[in-house]
């Protein structure tokens, strides 16, 4: 993990740059969104400008925010009139993390069943109805799934836990399902059933935890397709998370902001990477880091 | 005191478990819900507002005038305004029995310190140091070489006497929020954070950024209490959710977007409970003479003028909301004239035969246009250029930016033919006129310049009889008109939905509601 430290920094340092650029190279003044053409000559403008560093070369511009950056400093929202960039993301922050674990919690246990349930090999339909959900919920866009969501829920905010929940719920299913009847298939399964092991137990006592372990592998990918849904279910439940303040910081040409949310989600990502990784030394010694390798054969 | 994030993203768990986070707010007795369009920006007095934190500070803060619901100028702070010599001074008396939300009593200090803190904070100017340009003093004091405004004098308590550098007879008119100087004292410079400034009838609360805004009722109002203990106003900018949240019933107030009002009128479901108000806005079509030279000819102008049927977009675009004019200077604003000149009706042939006249007939010799405007009139401008295709003979395309894209190419002269809107901040027509088409005007956008304009402007700036400066923006609107400098649109109404025995609920003119005499049932 500590090797890759000097990796993760400069693909850090490279989104933020990027998002900086990005929101500089939109046409459209941040000076002049945030005045709206009221009662501003050219010469206040250009003060709002300067204050705001607006009239510095680019290059200038993003020096100083970088090293503003390393200094611990994110800068003042343009768009909220000077209020400090911590401040927003201190607001912010809560609401997207409080919804990703509600998701989390509803997604894991749901997507376990669902996939147990679809694992039935005596019966083809639970394994049917699970592909054609799975595959209409995971190919519908992020923003309509939320919107058809709010609407049958009146935008309250529970359904916004769904619209969250459901991809990664069906991601989860799936994955279940496919590790399920791939452990069902083998001889420690057909030993027990011929023990007289009931069909609950084998699935509960053997098959799930064996499973769990590739599952295990799949949290980063799963804590990602609900991180990366968080803008759109927010901006359609008018959640005031990480990914609505982007998109209006976007909107507004709110540079400073623009930047730090991305900066946020790189963070966020990068957190959900690492925490995986553990997850899979935790659950399978074989995979550690440790320059030990253990074949796994019973001595 | 901050909440550690950890423990609020788990206060937010909870609340989204218990389903009452985001805009589900509380339902309190006494209580009137309704909600924002979009979040604040601000609600610091002294910055740069946007519309929608300029109509909640408005509730909070209060100047020498206000406007009523017909669009008029009315007492607030100031009773009496008078000047000696034709707007060059302003004698202003101040309301005796006015007092801030902390209780102390409004005096002619408060309005020298507000003023004085615009002109010298930093970082930046405060949003009406722009107001305050012409007062004797103001440039010195901006620039450090003085210490104090001295175009102010104040004889007594109650009475304020300002100096201007030249006559300005709308200076009363001007949008300012007087705030309590004894706030910075008591609570530093970020007391806007803790505490209320204002005189208004409503005492700012709480502001939770992006989610929600409390007010709550001053009970020591000079113009009374309100008859509700409070306004929640929820941060909703997505209509369908906005819809969905009045439909559950979590809204009694529902302000709507321009572009949903068709689709919910038409609703039986809603019969009864839509309200519309007239809004002091000008929308035209522009036309850059200087960007597209065929415009240069009066007769293509016209020609386009003609070609677009205003009245279908009345009745079909905005649901029978919006006024049909066809002057420079809308309804719902002090000075407005019923138009004496009627909008000129769909006329493709006279249009085909204007644009023959002028050597292009059959579109012959135009080079291709393209409609320009923000997404809010993406069904207006491909109606319109379907129209304009027809008649001019030449590809008339649409090209819908995102606002911030929009105004920058439109500022920078990089549009041709767009839609263009302004809505009044005070309530005289020289902000719809000299805003739009006085040369020197930064919000200029077609940059059509004329002398003429320019001159009755700046003459109409030292009239203060409303009587002699109306007269004066007729013949600018005359101008206007006659030049087909742009083609007046209708102007759509403020439309709300408003739950069935919800009262006394008005949007003025200038976007703001006025909450204070609304009832609930």
């Amino acid at each position: 993990m500590t090797r890759r430290l000097p990796g993760l920094l400069l693909l850090t340092g490279a989104a933020v740059l990027a998002s900086f650029l990005a929101s500089h190279a939109l046409p459209g003044d941040p000076v002049l969104l945030m005045v709206e053409g009221r009662a501003a000559d050219p010469e206040m403008i250009r003060r709002l400008r300067e204050d705001a560093g607006l009239d510095q070369p680019l290059a200038v511009q993003f020096l100083n925010y970088a090293l503003d950056l390393l200094l611990g400093d994110l800068g003042q929202s343009l768009r909220y009139g000077g209020v400090p960039v911590t401040a927003l993301l201190g607001d912010a922050l809560p609401v997207t993390l409080g919804l990703m674990a509600g998701a989390a919690a509803l997604a894991l246990p749901l997507g376990l069943a669902l996939g147990l349930a679809a694992a039935d090999v005596r019966r083809a339909w639970p394994g049917t109805a699970l592909t054609i959900g799975s595959v209409l919920v995971l190919s519908a866009p992020p923003l309509a799934l939320a919107t058809w969501l709010m609407l049958a829920g009146s935008g309250t905010a529970p359904w916004a836990v769904a619209a969250l929940a459901l991809p990664a719920a069906a991601m989860i299913a799936r994955l279940t399902r496919t590790q399920v009847m791939e452990v069902l298939g083998r001889d420690f399964i057909r030993t027990a059933r011929a023990k007289g092991l009931g069909r609950a137990a084998l699935l509960l006592r053997h098959a799930l935890p064996n499973a769990l372990v590739p599952l295990a592998a799949a949290v980063g990918s799963v804590a990602g397709t609900i991180l990366t849904t968080t803008a759109a279910v927010e901006t359609v439940f008018a959640l005031p998370g990480i990914g609505r303040l982007t998109v209006q910081a976007v909107l507004a040409r709110d540079h400073t902001v623009a930047g730090a949310a991305v900066l946020v989600f790189v963070l966020l990502q990068v957190a959900i990477s690492l925490t995986a990784e553990m997850l899979i030394g935790l659950t399978d010694p074989r995979l550690r880091d440790d320059g030990l390798r253990d074949d796994g054969k019973p001595s | 005191m901050p909440l550690p994030t950890l423990l609020r993203a788990l206060l937010t768990l909870l609340a989204i478990t218990a389903g009452v986070c985001g805009a589900a707010l509380p339902a309190m007795a006494g209580t009137l819900r309704a909600s924002l369009s979009d979040d604040l920006t601000t609600i610091d007095p002294f910055v740069f507002p946007g519309l929608v934190s300029s109509g909640v500070l408005r509730q909070v803060y209060e100047g020498f005038t206000a406007i009523d619901s017909a669009g008029n100028a009315v007492p607030a702070l100031a009773t009496r305004w008078e000047t000696p010599d034709g707007g060059r001074s302003w004698r202003f008396t101040l309301r005796p029995d006015a007092r801030f939300h902390s209780g102390r009593p409004f005096t002619a200090a408060d309005v020298l310190w507000t003023w004085e803190h615009h002109l010298t904070r930093k970082p930046q100017p405060g949003y009406s140091a722009f107001y305050l340009r012409g007062v004797e003093g103001a440039a010195a004091l901006q620039q450090g070489t003085a210490a104090a405004l001295s175009g102010v004098t104040i004889p007594d308590p109650h009475t304020l006497v300002v100096r201007l550098t030249e006559p300005d007879a709308l200076f009363p008119l001007y949008p300012f929020l007087f705030v309590d100087r004894g706030m910075e004292a008591e609570f530093g410079p970020a007391w806007h954070e803790r505490a209320s400034g204002g005189t208004g009838p409503f005492r700012l609360a709480s502001w939770r950024r992006g989610e929600s805004v409390r007010l709550e009722a001053h009970a020591a109002y000079w113009g009374g209490a309100p008859a509700v203990d409070a306004v929640s106003l929820a941060v909703l900018p997505d209509p369908n959710t906005l819809l969905a949240r009045y439909d559950a019933g979590d809204l009694d107030v529902a302000p709507l977007p321009d572009n949903a009002v068709r689709t919910v009128v038409r609703q039986p479901r809603y019969d009864g409970q839509i309200k519309a108000f007239a809004r002091a806005q000008v929308r035209y079509l522009a036309l850059n003479q200087d960007l597209y030279p065929p415009f240069r000819d009066r007769r293509v102008r016209e020609a386009v003028g003609l070609a677009l049927d205003r009245v279908a977009t009345v009745n079909g675009l905005h649901a029978g909301r919006a006024a049909l004019t066809n002057g420079f200077v809308t309804p719902g604003l002090d000075g407005y004239q019923p138009d004496a000149v009627p909008p000129a009706p769909f006329d493709p042939g006279r249009a085909k035969a204007l644009l023959a006249e002028a050597g292009h007939a059959g579109g012959r010799g135009l080079p291709p246009l393209q409609i320009a405007g923000g997404p809010n009139v993406r069904e207006e401008a491909t109606y319109f250029a379907a129209q304009l295709t027809a008649v001019l003979g030449i590809p008339v395309g649409v090209r819908i930016q995102e606002r911030a894209a929009f105004v920058a190419a439109i500022n920078e002269g990089r549009e041709a033919l767009f839609i263009n809107g302004w809505t009044a901040d005070f309530p005289d027509p020289m902000d719809q006129l000299a805003t739009q088409w006085h040369s020197a005007s930064p919000t200029n956008r077609t940059h059509w310049r004329n002398p003429d304009f320019d001159r009755l402007m700046e003459q109409a700036r030292g009239l203060a009889d409303p009587v002699a400066r109306n007269a004066l923006y007729r013949e600018a609107e005359a101008l206007l008109r006659e030049q087909a400098v742009g083609l007046p649109l209708p102007v759509p109404q403020f439309v709300a939905l408003v739950r069935p025995g919800v009262t006394g609920l008005v949007i003025r003119p200038d976007g703001t509601t006025d909450y204070h005499a609304a009832r609930l049932p």
